[in-house]
């Protein structure tokens, strides 16, 4: 049975059909072509006929006109079509006739850098140009990177190495910096949020350093399918970029399945797990001889889902060896390794996380099956597009787990299909990094007192720093004064650069994880239970002088849910409006939270089996908040006593905050939303969302502009959530005594008017 | 009017200039105190100069062929050489480092003259380094401790901070504690410039600044304009360029008259290394002409290596046999030994003879009952045993 076949059996298969939300095919797409363009060196013309390539997709033909013609670019497409091209066909043939001109690429991973020296590489020997082209990594050797900063043609790097060991030292780099004629930015639409806003300022570091140099590269930027990548191009870069988006590549027909797995506890919205679907979605598959990729979320799925199919395999007597998994932490060969096989077509089943959903070159597979819901709608395209060769049919099965996105996406599929990928956004002004990247700059380059890093207020925070004897001015300059080296203070995957590690006792003492200090408040205070890649661990100690949580392994009956007390402070309201049911304000405001004391709460029953007191101090973050007020009189229905209120709210809350990924480029933990039935200031039911990051990065303000479109998705789902009384689904656990969130919930947002 | 306004009005109205004084009190201070210069009124730096007299130092030429590896061949005329030293607002390096006393040595006839620049502030850089970019590559030499990896650098950093080129990075370059590593590595405890001034110079320094201190001193000193600590700086600083000037003087010694210099037995072993590296054979006799040196084992096997090299076979085995004895060298000498008597006199039997020498010492560690040797020993030995018998057989 061939892959045809078996999607032909599949929609015949009337037990696999019960759970099948949706079955859309996408129509074959005929690829469309251009000549090789005039301005194009006859060598790198050659060389491409000698690898088969005898013209280009639109996309790279307009691609190259407009680098030819000096503009920035940003190149939309999707997996699989020629992107590389895009930026090695300029990058070249400029260097054909310059031979002294560098190049800069930056890929978000060291991994996925590395994938691309070859890929350069290979074209650059077929030249025979003689330029160089070197990665420039945490793992490059001493001796070597001399040679990189003095012949170095074609720089490979990512943005920590460029943040921590390029533009501190930029004096080793002249060659490169004075010669730097293009800027390669690949997978920008990773550079959101808040390593996005790192990265913009990262850009405005490497640019002023060009200016000193005297250089002025242009920037040749791809990205995954997203709302707004002209958009988030010209904020990162601060310049005006034209968009190519006009895909030539073909692609055969595909089909994509929602399923949802069937509910096996009503009363708790329980379903069956993924991991066992996907095992037995790829039983059906695998005697079709298709090349699978399934996606998992986490590390753990991963390797639990590998166990599954190990065992499905000795059932089927395949070989153990043509199931892989993939992940971070597996050893660079072992992972070329696996490309390798999936290539060639030696493995026949990969399990991964989304570390393959970028550029990393593994060919193109047959089927990909999504166990859970990726997170957007952007990373669900880029992972479908894993599955899909030019000429034959592909399949992609989305597998919903329980979680309330998930089952958001999977009974609501028109939402999926109908709406554009998410917009991804960045806030250069968000003061924290802004202020950590000021320092470093000034580090790197002294401030003359005209000069702007960010629009208006760059002398304002230089005089702070000032103040703060971080910097000296003299002769109109700031010069930097502190023994620190400053880069080595700022992560660019992290606001704050403190953090709790976690340590496992019951294992030599072993580092498990790093979280927050807000995170760690909540998820290791002493005696709780905490869930780390599935496994349970009790907490001895948290120390919070030293910033170390200990716990040791346990197999615990129950969880704990930490109490925390929350102050929200507002500082100043920037906007506010109101409607019939509520004022919404967008504001500054100061956040203050401690964590109490904790409940247990038994697995399955989640009864309340106790209670404890947590002694920590209070942490403050300052950042922006949407603030939803509710007036008295919109409660005036006898129902609404206020511990209805209450419930209400919080289950309104809790759908909301794992809702917010639809609207907003995130993690659901990048956000947080809590009620209160009495504002501590108007005395008012209030619904808080905030940015859980300091100083703010642009979460709330977008969603102040649409809450409504929220509000109503939270309404819709809960609605359609099949449990009685709310579940983890939809409006959070039921405990016990409280069974009315459900009913509440949607009794508030049924009496909004969200048309 | 807002506050700020306000202020600007009043201290307009009390005569407070918004310019800070650039010759302030303190830096005329440190210039009385010095007898030093003030260089540049627009941007004031402090220029100390000073003789000091070193007439027991008196090797006008230095021959570094040995310690160099023969990347400095010829002897090297000491007037030729300048020897500096930054003092820096940090040591992580990277481009905001800055270098605020700029410490310069050089050998006029028997006085060591020195002159240093003190920059009271940030942004003065610029007259001093134009002044200094075709003075500094006047001389044929740079020398420094540490430098190659610390110094340089930081000063084509400023230089090309302020858009001079660094023209002496082309300069040749002589890093006194690469070459002091060379020997000192295992005899002393640090090889920092103390460690070497106190054992080769004799100095002992009191009341000197730690190294440490000095950024943040320095950052004092601009913040309140306290000079106490930025006098202990220069003479910290003057200290470390007079002891590069009289160390490379010292130095010299090695290949002329290496008993001037306070050698241990390990230090001799680190010479034969070099002598051998360097393939300079003659070196030997020349240590050995001295009588009361005794010498290590380690010293046999380098100079046994160096007669390898030179192909006195006969010399070199003698040596091996004699370290057959030692304890840390044996196997060493008796693979060579072996490898000698299989390859170069095709005596299979004396070649067997001394591998079984060897089995005897491995038959013993297992008597023994612990790890003396690396067991790839044995397995080497194993291998050249299979071989020596298949030949003997052939033969």
């Amino acid at each position: 049975m061939n892959l045809a076949q078996l999607i032909d059996y599949l929609s015949r298969d009337s037990e696999f059909q019960a759970n099948l939300k949706k079955w859309s095919v996408i129509d074959a797409r005929e690829g469309r072509y251009a000549p090789f363009p005039e301005k194009l060196d006859n060598r790198i013309a050659d060389v491409l006929i000698a690898k088969g390539i005898k013209q280009l997709y639109t996309h790279q033909a307009e691609s190259f006109a407009a680098v030819e013609q000096g503009k920035n670019i940003v190149v939309v497409t999707p997996t699989a079509s020629g992107k590389t091209m895009t930026y090695n066909l300029p990058v070249l043939n400029h260097l054909i006739s310059n031979p002294e001109a560098r190049a800069l690429y930056l890929f978000p991973t060291k991994a996925l850098s590395q994938d691309q020296t070859n890929e350069v590489q290979d074209l650059n020997d077929r030249l025979k140009l003689g330029a160089k082209t070197f990665t420039f990594d945490g793992d490059t050797p001493a001796d070597i990177r001399r040679t990189i900063r003095a012949a170095g043609n074609i720089v490979i790097t990512n943005p920590d190495m460029l943040h921590q060991g390029i533009l501190p030292h930029h004096t080793l780099w002249i060659k490169l910096f004075e010669n730097l004629k293009f800027i390669v930015l690949d997978e920008l639409h990773t550079y959101r949020g808040v390593f996005g806003s790192h990265i913009s300022n990262l850009l405005v570091r490497l640019k002023r350093l060009c200016e000193f140099y005297g250089s002025k590269p242009q920037f040749i930027c791809s990205s995954a399918t997203i709302e707004n990548p002209k958009e988030l191009a010209e904020k990162i870069l601060n310049e005006d970029v034209d968009l190519i988006d006009n895909n030539g590549s073909p692609s055969g027909e595909k089909h994509f399945l929602f399923y949802n797995p069937p509910v096996v506890n009503q009363e708790l919205g329980l379903r069956r797990s993924v991991v066992s679907e996907v095992k037995n979605i790829v039983r059906k598959l695998l005697p079709t001889g298709a090349q699978i990729i399934i996606f998992a979320r986490s590390r753990m799925r991963v390797e639990l889902l590998v166990t599954y199919l190990h065992d499905l395999a000795r059932e089927l007597k395949i070989e153990k060896r043509l199931i892989r998994g993939y992940r971070g932490g597996y050893l660079p060969n072992q992972r070329r390794e696996i490309e390798k096989g999936l290539k060639n077509g030696t493995i026949r089943v990969v399990v991964s996380t989304n570390a393959l959903e970028l550029g990393i070159d593994i060919g193109q597979l047959d089927v990909a099956i999504m166990a859970g819901y990726p997170g957007s709608v952007s990373s669900t395209w880029q992972q479908a597009g894993r599955a899909g060769r030019r000429q034959t049919v592909s399949l992609t099965i989305m597998v919903a787990s329980s979680a309330p996105l998930d089952q958001y996406i999977i009974e609501h599929p028109e939402y999926f299909f109908g709406k554009s990928p998410e917009s991804a956004f960045i806030d250069r002004e968000n003061l924290a990094i802004l202020m950590s990247h000021l320092k470093c700059a000034s580090f790197e380059l002294p401030f003359r007192d005209d000069e702007n890093f960010a629009p208006h207020i760059t002398n304002q925070l230089l005089d702070f720093l000032v103040d703060e004897r971080v910097l000296r001015k003299a002769e109109n300059k700031y010069f930097w004064m502190s023994e620190i080296y400053p880069a080595d203070e700022v992560s660019l995957r992290n606001t704050t650069q403190e953090n709790v590690v976690i340590i496992d006792t019951s294992n030599q003492n072993k580092v498990i994880g790093e979280i927050d200090l807000f995170a760690a408040q909540e998820m290791v205070h002493n005696d709780a239970i905490y869930i780390h890649d599935s496994i349970q661990y009790h907490v001895e100690k948290l120390d919070w002088e030293e910033l170390k949580a200990y716990v040791h392994r346990v197999d615990s009956d129950h969880y704990t849910d930490a109490i925390t007390k929350v102050d929200v402070k507002v500082l100043d309201v920037l906007e506010e409006e109101s409607n019939h049911a509520y004022t919404k304000y967008f504001a500054d405001v100061a956040v203050a939270r401690t964590t109490t004391g904790y409940k247990k709460i038994k697995f399955r029953t989640h009864e309340n089996i106790g209670f404890g007191r947590v002694y920590l101090p209070e942490i403050e973050m300052q950042t922006n908040a949407l603030m939803l007020q509710f007036p008295d009189s919109f409660f005036v229905d006898g129902y609404f006593k206020e511990s209805v209120i209450s419930e209400g709210l919080k289950g309104i809350a809790y759908t909301m905050r794992n809702l917010v990924p639809l609207y907003v480029m995130c993690d659901s933990a990048d956000i947080a939303v809590f009620s209160m039935v009495r504002d501590p200031f108007s005395k008012l039911p209030t619904i808080y969302v905030y940015d859980r990051y300091q100083g703010g990065i642009g979460l709330s303000k977008k969603l102040y502009k649409r809450e409504k479109v929220l509000l109503k998705a939270v309404r819709d789902h809960i609605k359609d959530c099949p449990c009685s009384n709310g579940c983890p689904s939809c409006t959070g656990p039921t405990l016990e005594g409280t069974l009315l969130s459900k009913q509440s919930s949607l009794r508030i947002l049924e009496m909004i008017d969200l048309n | 009017m807002d506050l700020s306004k306000k202020l600007a009005y009043y201290k307009q109205q009390a005569g407070i200039s918004e310019e800070p004084v650039k010759l302030s009190p303190s830096l005329t201070a440190l210039k009385e105190r010095f007898n030093a210069e003030i260089l540049f009124e627009d941007a004031p730096v402090l220029k100390i100069k000073k003789e000091h007299a070193f007439p027991e130092y008196n090797n006008l030429q230095v021959i570094l062929k040995l310690l160099t590896k023969n990347e400095f061949s010829k002897p090297i005329d000491r007037s030729r050489c300048v020897f500096f030293d930054l003092e820096t607002t940090g040591l992580a390096g990277g481009a905001g480092t800055f270098a605020f006393l700029i410490g310069f040595a050089w050998w006029d006839k028997d006085r060591v003259v020195t002159k240093q620049y003190f920059l009271p502030d940030y942004g003065r850089e610029y007259f001093l380094f134009s002044k200094l970019q075709e003075w500094i590559s006047s001389f044929d030499y740079i020398i420094s401790f540490n430098g190659k990896s610390y110094d340089m650098p930081l000063l084509s950093n400023r230089f090309i901070l302020n858009r001079i080129q660094p023209l002496f990075k082309q300069s040749a370059h002589i890093d006194l504690l690469h070459l002091c590593r060379r020997i000192w590595k295992n005899t002393l405890d640090s090889c920092d410039l103390g460690s070497i001034e106190t054992h080769l110079l004799g100095i002992e320094r009191s009341d000197d600044i730690p190294g440490a201190f000095i950024p943040q001193a320095y950052f004092d000193f601009i913040n309140t304009g306290v000079i106490h600590d930025v006098v202990r700086m220069i003479e910290h600083n003057l200290q470390d360029i007079i002891s590069l000037a009289l160390i490379f003087d010292k130095l010299a010694h090695l290949e002329q008259e290496p008993h001037k210099l306070k050698l241990e037995t390990n230090d001799f072993a680190r010479l034969a290394k070099l002598a051998f590296e360097s393939s300079n054979f003659s070196y030997y006799s020349f240590l050995e002409n001295e009588q009361s040196i005794k010498y290590s084992a380690e010293y046999y096997y380098w100079k046994s290596m160096a007669l390898k090299k030179e192909k006195r076979w006969e010399d070199a085995n003698l040596l091996w046999e004699k370290l057959f004895s030692n304890g840390d060298f044996c196997l060493i000498a008796m693979e060579e030994s072996a490898k000698y008597y299989e390859h170069v006199k095709k005596d299979y039997t004396k070649a067997m003879d001394v591998v079984d020498a060897a089995q005897k010492r491995f038959d013993l560690q297992d008597e023994l009952g612990y790890q003396v040797f690396d067991p790839q020993w044995q397995e080497r030995f194993l291998k050249r045993k299979q071989r020596l018998t298949e030949r003997k057989l052939m033969a």
